[in-house]
């Protein structure tokens, strides 16, 4: 099987080290390397992907889907960015340091142009949080922790919050890049400017867009310079019609393909790229309604699911039962420690017996698309035997996001939630009881959210954010299922191309 | 020219028959070789049936329990077990108790849709042909509209408004069948009007109920009979359409054409899981439609049997 997997490990870091053990051998092979490593590799003319699904909207302060943020940041580039390991990395931002979690120090890299030819400023840092605080997005409640920026000059600037807010920079990384003088909320979709690696093309909606290579990107960016003069990203929901693009030569990257598409891919001489992003896949309970608001039934649900087994079939090999939110240690709060929930159907019944439910009840499970299909039949299955009636309800992708908060929408939901190198985001949004998306209400939970948000220190974070996740346990949030993967799909020249760990396709190369 | 001609097929019809009746042997097998080969015909429909009626009762296999560490295995014959003579799906679930399941629900709607269509059709067609006037005409008007929306449009817009189910599914199975029984059933009944022993009926007295139930409906059923046996054909295939794009009924619920859309999803790493239910959708189309045709058939012969 043409299968290959990325971890935390750089591989590059692994291909230099085998280059310095080639060196002690024999000292021409070294010279070889280091000349083809200097030669820059020719940039593609055109590459097609294809995505699992429609782009409607290039705002970033409404962008919530890795689709979207594919295209986001491409064209545009933020203060920092996450690096391979999860780590935040500077990007547009030279130096970004802070004290105590308060107040943020920026140095902007000189030099920096947007698409328009204005140069890049402090002002931009501005613009993007006016903007977010403006927009109606999910997460501009977030945003207000700025108390204010204050430019000193036109690479220097100083973000200055209101309390300590340790989870910023990764805020920051998804949903604060640089925007340029003069755009509109309109120019945001129909023609929108940025300092990032592509610039924007075409748009067909419902069918694709286009992206062409910035020439003007030509300072050493971490992200790397694009990898081809023209993207082309379509928008191809269907698994099977992604791996027959990939198949017949129109599409040389294919987005979310499932594990049983793998042998399909191989059979076509494509190679399959397995991921190990960070992301938690789970089964949202609505706890604020009966019979889901006695815990005991919550654990129930969680010992009624064998999802380890649905995990290594479904998801595959490097996916594991997880004991709460978070996906592995690359991401704060992950207890090695703390243990799953088991698989034990005897004791699901006798804790829904406890809660009054002897006979079970019976009730709905929402998913969005196709492909995840497999997985709600699997944990309804589960939930069946131990008397649970579960209707199964695929929602469109836009009807399953607005549901997240509606108390009329079923009580159980499957989904998964990236890149979470920080959980604040997700805790804020879905655990804490104020939440944007949340049906969840422990004064608990709440506490050590805020606690953790306002602590500077990241250890203590973590100490914290492990707490919660005890809590988590004791009072499910949600069925916790296992730690996702994604898997592409490369035509063979592709085959050394490296995904990112937040499972954006931004298509650049170091 | 003309009689040259049709004297020269005759002659040489005449002599092939004379050749097959004076042949010994074949006068031996082939009359018994013809009654079997009557039936032939009946062969895909047989097939549909035994598997979707006794399979579900016969077949050892839940439809439902899931081996996920047994899935998409492939069929017995290309290195799969006996266990799961068709192989599994994408969740281990025995292929083939799925497709009888699905056979068995999918003719059982497609019984039911076509029943419910075949009298509503039959009923306004035949008050259409007898009443005339003002009801022919709103009737008439009714199928011309209906039958300039595409069905599947209709399919959309209703459980778009009303959602999935199985009664909303046969409401839409039903407007989209209808039709057909009402305009081949008003020509009818527009020709029988006018004959003789219909308005001998009239001139006894009899109401027009009387006409349509004991003189109508009995010259109608062979016609109904074979536009029923196509109905069947047609409402399933509709069926499986609407499934197929998930807009009949409840993702738990196996159909063939939700078992065919569930195997596309696999349909490069497992052929099976989709081939299997789009097989016995062809049976069931091809079968019910050699039904009509067979109907037809020895229906004719029974009338020049008669005279």
């Amino acid at each position: 099987m043409q299968e290959r997997a990325t971890h935390g490990i750089n591989r590059r870091r692994v291909v230099q080290g085998g280059g310095s053990l080639i060196a002690g051998v024999a000292g021409w092979n070294v010279l070889t390397h280091v000349a083809a490593a200097q030669t820059p590799e020719p940039v593609r003319d055109q590459i097609v992907v294809d995505l699992d699904g429609d782009v409607s909207t290039f705002d970033p302060a409404l962008t919530y889907t890795t689709r979207g943020w594919s295209i986001v940041h491409s064209i545009y580039d933020a203060l920092v960015d996450f690096g391979s390991d999860g780590t935040i990395v500077p990007l547009a931002a030279e130096t970004f340091t802070t004290d105590d979690a308060i107040t943020f120090d920026v140095t902007l890299r000189g030099g920096m142009t947007f698409h328009d030819g204005s140069p890049v400023t402090t002002t931009a840092i501005t613009r993007s949080i006016e903007h977010m605080r403006a927009s109606d997005s999910q997460v501009a409640a977030l945003i207000t922790v700025v108390d204010r920026v204050e430019e000193i000059d036109d690479l220097n600037a100083r973000i200055i919050c209101s309390e300590p807010a340790a989870w910023l920079p990764s805020q920051l990384a998804v949903w604060q890049v640089l925007l340029p003088e003069g755009f509109t909320t309109e120019s945001l979709e129909s023609d929108p400017v940025g300092s990032g690696p592509y610039r924007w093309g075409s748009f067909e909606p419902g069918n694709q867009i286009v992206l062409i290579k910035n020439p003007d990107y030509i300072w050493g960016s971490p992200k790397g310079q694009a990898m081809a003069d023209e993207v082309v990203y379509r928008f191809v929901p269907e698994s099977a019609t992604r791996v027959a693009d990939l198949a017949t030569g129109q599409a040389d990257i294919i987005a979310r393909i499932p594990i049983e598409q793998q042998s399909g891919i191989e059979a076509a001489e494509g190679t399959v790229i397995v991921a190990e992003i960070l992301a938690t896949a789970f089964v949202r309970i609505a706890t604020d309604v009966a019979p889901f608001d006695d815990p005991r039934v919550c654990r129930a649900l969680n010992h009624a699911v064998d999802v380890q087994t649905i995990a290594q079939a479904l998801e595959g090999e490097s996916s594991n039962r997880l004991a709460s939110i978070y996906p592995d240690d690359r991401a704060l709060g992950f207890d090695p420690e703390l243990e799953p929930f088991a698989y034990d159907p005897e004791l699901a019944r006798e804790l829904l017996t406890e809660a009054g439910y002897p006979d079970g009840f019976s009730t709905t499970l929402e998913v969005s698309q196709a492909p995840r299909l497999n997985y709600a039949e699997a944990i309804a299955a589960d939930l069946e035997a131990v008397g649970i009636e579960v209707e199964i309800v695929a929602a469109e992708g836009g009807t399953f996001n607005a549901g997240w908060g509606d108390p009329e929408a079923p009580p159980l939901r499957y989904a998964s939630w990236r890149p979470m190198y920080d959980p604040n985001t997700f805790l804020s949004l879905v655990i804490s009881s104020e939440g944007f998306l949340s049906r969840y209400d422990s004064p608990e939970a709440d506490a050590l959210i805020q606690a953790a948000a306002a602590e500077p220190d990241d250890e203590a974070r973590n100490a914290i954010y492990q707490q919660l996740g005890q809590v988590l346990q004791e009072e499910p949030a949600a069925i916790y299922l296992w730690n996702a993967v994604t898997r592409y799909g490369v035509e063979p020249e592709l085959a050394d191309w490296e995904p990112r760990g937040d499972d954006y396709i931004v298509l650049t190369e170091s | 020219m003309q009689r040259d001609h049709t004297h020269r097929m005759e002659s040489r019809l005449e002599s092939t028959l004379v050749d097959a009746t004076d042949n010994p042997k074949e006068r031996r097998w082939y009359p018994r070789f013809r009654s079997v080969l009557r039936f032939l015909p009946l062969l895909p429909l047989l097939a549909f049936v035994a598997i979707g009626l006794v399979g579900p009762m016969v077949i050892p296999a839940d439809p439902d329990e899931q081996e996920l560490l047994n899935r998409l295995q492939p069929p017995a014959w290309s290195g799969g077990s006996w266990h799961h003579p068709l192989g599994t799906d994408g969740l281990g679930r025995d292929l083939l108790a799925r497709v009888a399941d699905g056979a068995q629900f999918s003719l059982l709607i497609g019984v039911i849709a076509a029943v419910n269509a075949g009298v509503i059709g039959v009923m306004l067609g035949a008050f259409a042909g007898l009443a005339g006037g003002w009801t022919d005409r709103v009737i008439t008007s009714l199928v011309t509209v209906e039958m300039a929306i595409p069905a599947i449009v209709i399919g959309i817009v209703i459980t778009a408004t009303l959602g999935q189910g199985l009664l909303n599914l046969i409401v839409i199975l039903l407007l989209g069948g209808w039709i057909v029984y009402a305009r081949i059933v008003r020509l009818q009944a527009l020709a029988l009007r006018r004959s003789e022993f219909v308005e001998a009926a009239y001139a006894l007295g009899a109401g027009r109920f009387y006409v349509l139930w004991r003189h109508l409906l009995p010259n109608l059923a062979p016609t109904i009979l074979v536009l029923f046996a196509q109905g069947i054909a047609a409402v399933m295939v509709y069926e499986a359409t609407l499934t197929y794009l998930g807009l009949g009924l409840p993702i738990e619920s196996v159909t063939l054409g939700s078992l065919v859309r569930e195997g596309q999803q696999v349909v490069f790493s497992a052929w099976w899981a989709g081939f299997f239910p789009g097989i016995m959708i062809a049976l069931a189309v091809v079968g019910f439609n050699f039904l009509a045709d067979w109907i037809q058939a020895r229906m004719r012969i029974d009338r020049i049997a008669d005279m």
